[in-house]
């Protein structure tokens, strides 16, 4: 299971983008993406760590604001308890009308994998379950 | 005109809500309504308490439990990955009626070619598929593992008559079976033993190619009665692989017959320890029992090493003798490294084993005895002593499961025999969880197959509680605010506790994190421990060995600890709402002999002048004039007043401020509001107000607080007791950064 909560923060015209994954499925589909054996929050783990997971999310989420995909900034990640969470922002988003999500975190390794999306804008929330099947989710304001 | 006199200047200073009411009256009728309040007595959920299952949640006068004893003779043929087992079953009748037919649970049907469990499974097509998965879907199952019947027989050798109906077979008897009666037959039955890992089933083999040996769990084996009882009759849900098992207790005689350089270990005592085991391993085996400090090797690595290396054509029988259990299990290997401790248990001393291959060294040598020690030694402060001789810890990969006395637990370390933090942590939360099921369900023993939360709830709760003992700072994973993430959730993913366990949407948060969650703040926030733990303890000692409900448990929970709990269960049990509650608004008063605005204006609706009103005292927002006091003690009314009734001034403490604080509560949850002040000079104060408080008003409400400093912070629920799924509302004044910006400039640095 991943949650991701998105919330629009008027004042900044930003999207503020938290993803929490369990760390172990994280570095199982990974291993099993780039072929490699390395692991996560131990001693071991890489020391392009960044790199590697911005690359992962750059592939694996996707929004799409306005009907046209904005790249986000991956703002960095930290360990709580057996879960990684990373800090993604979208700025510069004048007159939010609608969001399309696409999110496949994890899903190449785990059939049964549950990706929940939160939105929260304009005092609104709304939330997705996304999986394999259905990766996708839209919200119109 | 007279002033007006005192009792009526009471009314106007409480008027300020009067006044309200008399602004929003109108005379459009509304309509009524049912008794929606969250207080509302639980009578209509729960089930009519009779002198079986009585209102004070103990089992009654009339309350019967059936029993079932099996002789068995089992043998595992590892060359050809079959197990095939007669079993003699003693059904003992203790029920008020008459039986003309019994419910016997072929689990292992699960696994026929023919199965149903797989078109319970809705949906389109995946996006990706495994070559497993695919074959599995759409060339076939090609594996048949389900169960075999040769022959059902009654004492005299006569076939009796059976169907099977999936994974339940009704066996017709000769004659009605009556109350107090006994029925004696016989099944000869044999089923493939699957591999377990890929598709991770219960019970099954490991194959480890290197040395080309099988590690062996084997469990739900053997045909078993399904369970008679007071309030379903017959349990004969039937099994899907997701809810889990309902069973009767009973005495085993069984005899397994393995290769002959096995190891195995079982539910029940061993009766021929000197027969299978080698001289050297008995004594070891005798000397553990000792071991009171360390886990002592009865097999070492090097021994277990070196029997991988070659297979006996020879078979060896192992005896087991268990009294009073709901189950029988076995582990079996060439593999096995064996270690056993003994543990004091208040004075009995009861065995901690652990049977695990090479693979799971170095962490099992180190951790696995000791958590089942440890767990065995908690779970009995909280619940009864531990009542059966041992307690068995197999590793087993990618599975956490229980039987009586024994369980499977995953935790293997890299191949180069290191290990992370979580790995081993992983394995102690693990092991400490399957050998607390010995408690929950094995002997209380709830009802699996109908609610998932009995068991894996509550034991997941003494989990919580047990690890936190292990080591303060273990990542439980069940505490209150590690259930948010699942409660804020799409409300169509989630179910209410107090659903059956195949129709529930996400088990992990709903079965156990939820619960136990819930349980854990049951504990420490609503009842305290004190009150909790001896309720909690007459629960689990009135259904020591027996068949208890949801209801069993909520009423003895209320009916030892005195408190009205029907308010929590209604809310966390039977609803998806969520807690929220917040801090809307706070005013600071003073005091004054001003009358304020508000009263002014009730008293002119009486045609009363400003001037008319009698002298009181006001807590007043409205704007300071002149000529107002600057402090209490100038206001003449009550400094003479404090003259009159007091010795000296200063004995009469006047606070010097007032504040009033609104608290709301987004959340349909009612919660206990904890609250902590902080004052100007960063002295903390911390005020609980129950629950009770939301009685009359589920939305909002107000409270006084006085003091003689300033308050500078008011938090709620500053230690995330409550599961409360919107922090930003927890605080006063309100945060001026959000989490998100002050995580994005730590990250930044
Ligand atoms: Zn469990």
């Amino acid at each position: 299971m991943s949650i991701t909560q998105i919330n629009f923060v008027a004042e900044q015209k930003a999207l503020q983008i938290t993803s929490r994954v369990f760390i172990d499925d994280l570095q199982t589909e990974l291993n099993d993406r780039l072929k490699t054996e390395i692991e996560l929050a131990t001693e071991r783990e890489p020391k392009n760590i960044g790199k590697i997971y911005q690359d992962y999310l750059s592939k694996n989420l996707a929004f799409i604001v306005n009907d046209s995909l904005v790249p986000f900034q991956y703002i960095g990640s930290e360990y709580q308890n057996d879960q990684v969470v990373f800090y993604l922002e979208v700025t510069a988003i004048s007159n939010l009308k609608k969001i399309e999500i696409s999110n496949q975190l994890l899903t190449q390794t785990f059939d049964e994998q549950n990706n929940i999306v939160k939105v929260n804008a304009f005092n609104k929330n709304k939330s997705f379950i996304l999986d394999n099947r259905n990766s996708k989710c839209l919200i119109k304001f | 005109m007279k002033k007006i006199n005192f009792a009526f200047i009471a009314i106007l200073l409480f008027s300020y809500t009067l006044s309200f009411a008399q602004e929003t009256e109108n005379n459009d009728r509304q309509p009524g309504h049912t008794n929606q309040n969250k207080f509302k007595q639980l009578k209509e959920e729960l089930a009519t308490p009779n002198s079986q299952h009585t209102a004070s949640g103990a089992p009654g006068v009339n309350y019967t439990q059936q029993q079932v004893d099996y002789e068995m003779d089992v043998v595992l043929d590892e060359e050809n990955q079959k197990l095939s087992g007669e079993e003699s079953i003693t059904y003992h009748n203790n029920s008020d009626d008459t039986l003309t037919y019994l419910w016997v649970q072929l689990e292992q049907n699960k696994r026929a070619k023919d199965s149903k469990s797989p078109d319970i499974e809705g949906g389109g097509p995946d996006l990706l598929y495994s070559p497993e998965k695919f074959a599995t879907k759409f060339i076939g199952e090609p594996f048949d593992g389900g169960f075999n019947i040769v022959h059902i027989k009654d004492r005299k050798g006569n076939p009796l008559n059976y169907t099977i109906n999936r994974t339940m077979m009704r066996v017709e008897l000769p004659k009605p079976l009556a109350s107090g009666k006994k029925f004696k037959f016989n099944i000869k039955w044999w089923y493939n033993i699957n591999n377990h890992v890929p598709v991770r089933d219960r019970s099954g083999y490991e194959h480890f190619p290197k040395d080309g040996n099988n590690l062996y769990v084997i469990a739900q084996f053997y045909p078993r009665l399904a369970v008679y009882n007071n309030v379903e009759g017959w349990q004969n849900l039937q099994f899907w692989g997701g809810s889990e098992f309902a069973l009767e207790f009973g005495d085993f005689k069984v005899n397994i017959t393995t290769p002959k350089d096995h190891i195995l270990n079982a539910t029940g005592v061993l009766k021929n320890p000197k027969k299978v085991l080698t001289k050297t391993q008995y004594e070891r085996f005798k000397k553990a029992q000792t071991s009171f400090d360390e886990p002592y090797l009865i097999i070492t690595q090097k021994e277990a090493e070196e029997a991988e290396k070659t297979k006996s054509k020879e078979q060896k029988t192992w005896t087991f003798d268990a009294r009073n259990v709901r189950d029988f299990a076995f582990a079996s290997s060439r593999k096995f490294i064996w270690d056993g401790m003994a543990v004091n248990i208040n004075g009995k001393t009861v065995m901690a084993y652990s049977l695990y291959p090479k693979e799971g060294n170095p962490l099992w040598e180190k951790f696995s005895t000791k958590v089942v020690a440890h767990s065995l030694k908690e779970y009995s402060k909280y619940t009864f002593d531990y009542p059966y001789h041992k307690a068995i810890s197999v590793h087993s990969k990618n599975q956490g499961m229980e039987y009586p006395q024994i369980c499977w637990n995953y935790g293997r370390p890299r191949p180069d025999g290191t290990y992370s933090d979580r790995t081993r942590d992983a394995m102690i939360g693990v092991i400490t969880h399957e050998v607390g099921h010995n408690f929950f369900p094995m002997i209380v023993n709830s009802d699996e197959r109908q609610w998932a939360w009995m068991d894996e709830g509550i034991n997941s709760f003494i989990e919580t509680l047990t690890e936190l003992s292990f080591d303060k700072n273990f990542n439980t994973g069940n505490l209150p605010k590690d259930i948010i993430p699942y409660m804020t959730g799409d409300q169509s993913n989630i179910s209410p506790i107090m659903t059956q366990a195949d129709n529930i949407q996400q088990l992990g948060p709903n079965a156990y994190t939820k619960p136990a969650a819930g349980l854990y703040m049951l504990r420490k926030t609503i009842l305290g421990e004190e009150l909790f733990d001896y309720a909690f303890r007459t629960y689990s000692q009135r259904w020591m060995f027996k068949h208890p409900t949801p209801e069993d448990f909520f009423r003895t929970m209320e009916d030892a600890s005195g408190m009205d709990l029907d308010w929590f269960w209604r809310g966390w049990f039977y609803t998806t709402d969520v807690s929220d509650i917040g801090i809307q608004n706070v005013d600071l008063y003073r005091i004054t002999n001003k009358p304020t605005k508000a009263v002014i204006k009730i008293a002119k609706q009486y045609g009363v002048a400003e001037d008319q009103i009698r002298p009181s005292i006001y807590l007043s927002t409205d704007s300071i004039t002149a000529n107002e006091p600057k402090n209490a003690m100038d206001i003449k009314l009550l400094s003479n007043y404090i003259d009159t009734k007091y010795s000296r001034r200063a004995d009469a403490k006047i606070p010097s401020y007032f504040y009033e604080i609104t608290f709301n509560k987004p959340g349909g949850l009612v919660m206990p509001i904890i609250v902590e002040y902080t004052y100007e000079d960063d002295s903390k104060e911390r005020i609980t107000y129950p629950a009770k408080i939301w009685r009359k008003n589920d939305q909002e409400v107000k409270k006084i607080v006085t003091s003689n400093k300033k308050i500078k912070t008011i938090v709620v629920d500053p230690d995330l007791e409550t599961a409360d799924v919107d922090p930003s509302n927890n605080l006063w004044p309100r945060a001026e950064k959000s989490e998100f910006d002050k995580k994005k400039e730590a990250l930044k640095k």
